[in-house]
């Protein structure tokens, strides 16, 4: 007999024990139950339940419309206000991640100077202290002002004797001027893009930053979309693909900066098939297409063809701008334009001006000269307002410098560069936090009410209180009778009451304006017309000698500002599919003349600076030149944007055009090899289809000769029966969706809505670099063809929702299935992690926890308390916003209905721009999802197919192929690169 | 025998330590105020719903706000509601509420989190959903937690109804638990395998029974499953785990 333990009675025992310590890991500590103090009794309140506030979204001057979805007093979805005019319910991507400027990490959390931290009366008194006496030599720079901000801020710097310089990077002061000076109208006009029978667009990006994008994309949808057999082209000129350019019908090449040369020679020849304007013969003789044609690097024979679609498609839309077309000669390539638009007859047709504009346009001249001034020590103090010109402006330009020479007082909710080398920095609410106003357009006042209470984590103050504390104290007289910024943004809402003739009680007008998000009303319309001055104008192209630098404004960082938000950084660029960098485009074939192969590094130097960076081949750039995105590089602007990719801005110099606005294509580079791959991460597989349609497109020739789609499920004898023969199946719902993708633009808002709607986490460029990204609805990009005759597709990928799934059956713990309502359920707390379904799907949709993922705080306050938030070690995909079915029929049932169609938006459909996305019930016949799907009548489609249908998945979504004008060729060849 | 003696008593410990730890909550749970709901509910006729407001209108009841037990229990000069000489737990209470906290209450019922449950849908529900045996042959004095009885008590509706899960409140001088399983799928199983079709549908479309034969027994399965009430509203599937893990 042996002493003491066995082996096979230690582990009996070890067994035991084994048991204890799990049980005792079992006991939860007792939750704790933390009531209210004081509940809100001044309006409904629940729990867990949602409401609605109407407001005006800040990031960028468009100022649409917003509709804050608040739980528990937290913000926690941002959606477009479907009321209003200029949005109608569509919110882009930075829109959307406008809650992760409420709730990022690096707000700033309390006052400081450069000695360190202060409080809240001290930093204003050295605030207060600082003004007085300074009067006459202080500077206010901020954004441009909208609405009752620039009456306040007039009071304000005469309260304290000072001047006031708007600062806007992408600003479109260019065509401000050049209206003013071809129409006598300072303003920019409204684009009636669907009013167009054509559209041709000189380089402007006016689906990505360029106006209000999200309007520009309705209304240009509207105009393009395929329907009855036809579709209204747009033709996109200019030396650069961005995402706007890729939705054109044709591409025309010319070489940078030539955009206006062109817009006149097709002025020109469209003047000579029109008639009128015979005052404008002489000055057109200049710019015939064979003057042009080498000038442009484009054939004479091109621009003639163009002309003359032009003349056929009457009332046609020229636009141009942004800074790809921005040289030196910026402002008369703008004047160019408007006078295409006269000659084409488009004037007061498609393009409207309004009578009064109430938008402030900031001019890159008054920058310089405030430089200027701040070097020669003319300016004692600088406020600097939520603007960033330490990073974004050229460094050439010496703004860092000079700013050092004053006093510089930054009121900023988000560290940035320059709150960086600021003396005093006062924390300033989010937009999301306090009261204002935006007047975008003629007859559109858009409100701005704080939906929640300030975020605990900071001790900011609205910056117009600021302001307003600040002014009292150096002047009594300054603000009288006006406490705080409500009460004067009511005093001016009085006036508006007044203004559009509303003779309510004003308590009951202002009611009204918070619920339905502002006052709209028409816009007024003037007539203009050309005047004679524009002959004095004459456009060149830039002298660029080797590659032209071209800068690309960012979809989703807009002017950088988006780079500290963690959706934008991890959602990719819909054409580079990159994530968390800059990136270098090149031509194939001037990369192969250089030696520089696709993912090299390269260094680009141009007079004013180098930097490195990977270089992607592509072919949506012209052959001289190169292109880079703004936005990344930052150093000072918090944990997400600091040390991603480079700043574009250091390249280039200080120079303006003749409105003062900075040439942006305005420097040659020198592009030199290195012998290291690039590490930028991208999530697209692979840049070719590879045969297998997932991006599909038909054209409208195939679809008006009477041939039928090719795609549809192939009618296969099968095992087992449909779900839809099963009893108590899709009774009676089967939710479906549909993705029209002659709509879709790849705008890539529907992907940052999913992941504030569904609690996604970011994972940061390392993981996705290994494929662990978490987006549960990505856009894949696809090329067609080669060299100018490219074709890019985008298709938006999610969850399909399969009637016969290829995850379901080899789940080992039945976690995924399908439910009766046709949606393919994941239960999380089922989930094993066996990946299994992942590997299964053929959609490749599924993701994986493989960490439990942080929320810094205060990002977690934005979580969706209906959704689930996921752990690590589980599955997790698209589940059609079942959050928000719920929630619907569980109103529904309080009626005793069943749900009923457009009741229920996913995420991705509220905020499309261009009403690409469409769901509801598939079970339903008269629903607009299956009127679209058209499944029960496959052999009368058009243009729906199912993705991958020869699996026999049964997928639940629907696409609608995208529609061409014409046949891309290279087809065929299937080499692996783009 | 005897040499195995320290052996097995470990074992025995360690054993007895599981079944203590793992069942702690047999037990009431410290609470930071010994608040009694007999006293009040049983007592003072008040409605459960009076404090805990959110409860037809949200997923959550809603733990009474401190300043509803303020309302009637203020500081000093306002009209008190207090036993003659004051009580030291009122004394606790005025404390937080002085210092602007909120009590940091135990949970006792607790479901775990990856479970939504909607009380609002069980508060405002139609009990006529219940098959027309739910609930008989109830004797509420011999095991008022058999199914029967929560059935039943659920059926007669309000305060009642609460109890069907949260058993008798009313008389509680602590909050306990008095199903032992509260919170675990099968506990809520139970009562939603006695909605009419319940059973029904649960067959049909966890199986793959419902797969063959389909088409014929489509008609028969489907009026079996209660899917349509009479005005033509497609009652809510219970057994679909989407409905409340999501």
């Amino acid at each position: 007999m042996k002493k003491g333990l066995s082996r096979r009675n230690l582990f009996k025992y070890m067994g035991v024990a084994g048991t204890t310590a799990v049980a005792a890991g079992c006991e939860q500590k007792p939750e704790k139950l933390i009531p209210l103090l004081v509940p809100p009794t001044n309006f409904e309140y629940s729990p867990s339940n949602a409401y609605q506030y109407m407001t005006t979204c800040r990031e960028c001057e468009a100022a649409c419309g917003m509709m804050v979805t608040v739980r528990e007093n937290r913000a926690q979805k941002a959606e477009g206000n479907p009321l209003h005019p200029l949005n109608q319910g569509a919110l882009c991507a930075r829109g959307q991640a406008s809650l992760q400027s409420l709730y990022n990490p690096d707000r700033v959390a309390t006052p400081s100077g450069k000695s360190g931290g202060l409080s809240w009366e001290e930093g204003l008194k050295e605030f207060t202290n600082r003004l007085s006496g300074s009067e006459g030599q202080i500077v206010y720079l901020g954004r441009p002002a909208s609405g009752t901000d620039q009456s306040f801020l007039e009071e304000w710097l005469q309260a304290v004797g000072g001047r006031k310089v708007a600062f806007d990077l992408l600003s479109p002061s260019a065509a401000v001027a050049a209206n003013q000076l071809a129409f006598d109208s300072a303003s920019l006009p409204e684009l009636k893009f669907e009013r167009a029978q054509m559209l041709v667009n000189f380089s402007s990006d006016f689906m990505e930053t360029w106006g209000n994008q999200v309007e520009n994309a309705r209304r240009f949808t509207e105009m393009h979309a395929y329907a009855e057999g036809t579709r209204r082209p747009y033709v996109h000129v200019g030396p650069h693909l961005s995402l706007t350019g890729t939705k054109s019908d044709r591409w025309m090449v010319i070489k940078p900066g030539t955009e206006g040369l062109v817009a006149l020679a097709l002025a020109h020849e469209v003047r000579n098939k029109k008639g009128g304007f015979d005052w404008l013969e002489s000055y057109l003789a200049a710019y015939t297409p064979d003057q042009v044609a080498s000038a442009a690097g484009v054939d004479a024979e091109k621009i003639r063809e163009l002309a003359e679609e032009m003349v056929q498609h009457s009332p046609s839309l020229a636009i141009g701008g942004g800074p790809i077309a921005a040289s030196e000669s910026a402002m008369e390539t703008q004047v160019a334009i408007n006078i295409l638009n006269a000659v084409a007859g488009n004037l007061n047709e498609t393009v409207v001006f309004s009578e009064a504009s109430h938008q402030e346009v900031a001019s890159h001249q008054e920058v310089v000269e405030l430089v200027a001034d701040l070097n020669a020590g003319k300016v004692r103090v600088l406020v600097v307002d939520d603007v960033n010109p330490v990073y974004a402006l050229p460094p050439e330009l010496g703004f860092a410098e000079a700013m050092s020479k004053a006093y510089v007082v930054s009121l900023a909710s988000l560290k940035s560069e320059t709150s960086h080398l600021a003396n005093l920095v006062l924390p300033a609410l989010t937009p999301y936090e306090t009261w204002g106003d935006a007047n975008p357009r003629d007859g559109v006042w858009s409100l701005q009410q704080p939906v929640m209470a300030p975020v605990d984590m900071f001790d900011a103050r609205a910056r117009e209180d600021i302001l307003m504390t600040v002014a009292k104290s150096l002047r009594r007289t300054a603000f009288e009778g006006v406490e705080n910024y409500r009460d004067y943004l009511q005093q001016a809402w009085q006036a508006i009451q007044t203004q559009v003739g509303n003779t309510q009680l004003f308590e009951n007008f202002w009611i009204q304006a918070l619920e339905t998000g502002g006052i709209f009303r028409a816009s007024g319309s003037t007539n203009v017309e050309l005047s004679r001055r524009v002959t004095q104008v004459s456009p060149s192209a830039p002298s660029l000698d080797g590659l032209a630098l071209l800068v690309s404004p960012s979809l989703l960082l807009g002017d950088g500002s988006g780079a500290n938000k963690p959706w934008l950084q991890e959602s990719p660029n819909p054409v580079s599919q990159i994530v968390w960098d800059s990136w270098v485009e090149i031509h194939p074939e001037t990369a192969e003349k250089l030696g520089i192969q696709d993912r090299d590094v390269v260094e680009i130097t141009t007079p004013q600076g180098s930097l490195t960076a990977t270089a992607i081949h592509f072919y949506g750039v012209h052959r001289d030149a190169i292109s880079i995105p703004i936005g990344q590089g930052h150093e000072h602007s918090g944990m997400t944007a600091d040390g991603f990719g480079v700043n574009v801005m250091k390249l280039l110099p200080a120079k303006l055009d003749a409105s003062g606005t900075l040439a942006f294509l305005s420097t040659s580079v020198e592009v030199k090899g290195t012998n290291a791959k690039g590490y930028t991460v991208n999530v697209d597989g692979g840049p070719r289809q590879a045969g297998r349609d997932i991006a599909a497109a038909t054209t409208v020739a195939a679809l008006t000769s009477g041939e039928k789609a090719k795609h549809g499920h192939k009618r296969t004898t099968e095992t087992y029966p449909d779900r839809a023969e099963t009893a108590g199946y899709y009774k009676p719902y089967r939710w479906g969706m549909t993705i029209d993708l002659d709509r879709c633009n790849g705008c890539s808002a529907c992907v940052v809505a999913c992941y504030a709607e569904n609690n996604i986490p970011v994972v940061g460029k390392e993981r996705v670099a290994i494929g662990r990204e978490m987006s549960w609805l990505r856009l894949e990009r696809y090329f067609e063809g080669y060299g100018d005759d490219i074709e890019v597709r985008i298709v938006p990928m999610l969850c399909q929702q399969c009637g016969n799934a290829g995850c379901e059956p080899v789940c080992p713990v039945y976690a995924t299935y399908h439910n009766p309502e046709g949606l393919n359920a994941m239960i999380y707390n089922r989930c094993v992690g066996t990946r299994y379904c992942s590997n299964n799907c053929a959609y490749k949709v599924r993701r994986f926890n493989w960490f439990s993922y942080d929320f810094p705080a205060p990002l977690h306050q934005q979580l969706n308390t209906s959704m689930t938030t996921r752990d690590v070690g589980v599955m997790e995909k698209c589940n059609f916003c079942v959050p928000r079915l719920t929630a619907a029929k569980h109103q529904a049932k309080a009626l005793g209905r069943d749900l009923r169609d457009g009741e229920v938006l996913t995420a991705c459909q509220q905020t499309c721009p261009t009403q690409a996305i469409t769901f509801g019930n598939l079970a339903d016949p008269n629903s607009k999802v299956s009127q679209l799907a058209m499944r029960e009548d496959m052999d009368h489609r058009e243009r729906q197919y199912e993705v991958l249908p020869e699996l026999n998945y049964k997928p639940a979504v629907t696409y609608l192929k995208k529609v061409n004008t014409r046949e891309v060729g290279g087809h065929t060849d299937e080499a692996n690169h783009a | 025998m005897l040499r195995h003696f320290p052996k097995a008593l470990l074992g025995a410990v360690l054993l007895g330590v599981a079944l203590f730890g793992s069942s702690g909550s047999l037990f009431a749970k410290e609470q930071p105020i010994a608040f009694s709901h007999q006293l009040h509910v049983s007592q003072n006729g008040i409605a459960c719903q009076y404090c805990h407001l959110y409860a037809r209108r949200s997923y959550s009841s809603g733990v009474p706000p401190v300043s509803t037990c303020i309302g009637c229990h203020g500081p000093n000069e306002m009209k008190v509601v207090q036993p003659a000489g004051g009580s030291p737990e009122l004394d606790k209470l005025r404390d937080y509420w002085a210092k602007g906290e909120p009590i940091p209450w135990a949970k006792v019922h607790d479901i775990p989190d990856f479970v939504r449950f909607p009380h609002k849908e069980h508060i405002n529900v139609d009990s006529s959903r219940f098959v027309d045996e739910a609930g008989r042959g109830c004797d509420m004095d011999a095991n008022p937690r058999s199914l029967e009885c929560k059935l039943a008590q659920f059926r007669a509706g309000g305060d009642q109804r609460c109890q069907a899960c949260h058993g008798n409140v009313t008389q509680m001088q602590v909050v306990v638990k008095v199903d032992q399983n509260f919170g675990g799928m099968g506990w809520c199983m139970e009562c939603h395998l006695q909605v009419k079709g319940a059973v029904e549908r649960k067959r049909a479309m966890n199986t793959l029974a419902g797969w063959f034969n389909a088409k014929e027994n489509d008609a028969k399965r489907e009026a079996a499953m209660h899917l349509v009430d009479d005005n033509g509203y497609h009652t809510p599937n219970m057994n679909d785990c989407f409905t409340c893990h999501y």
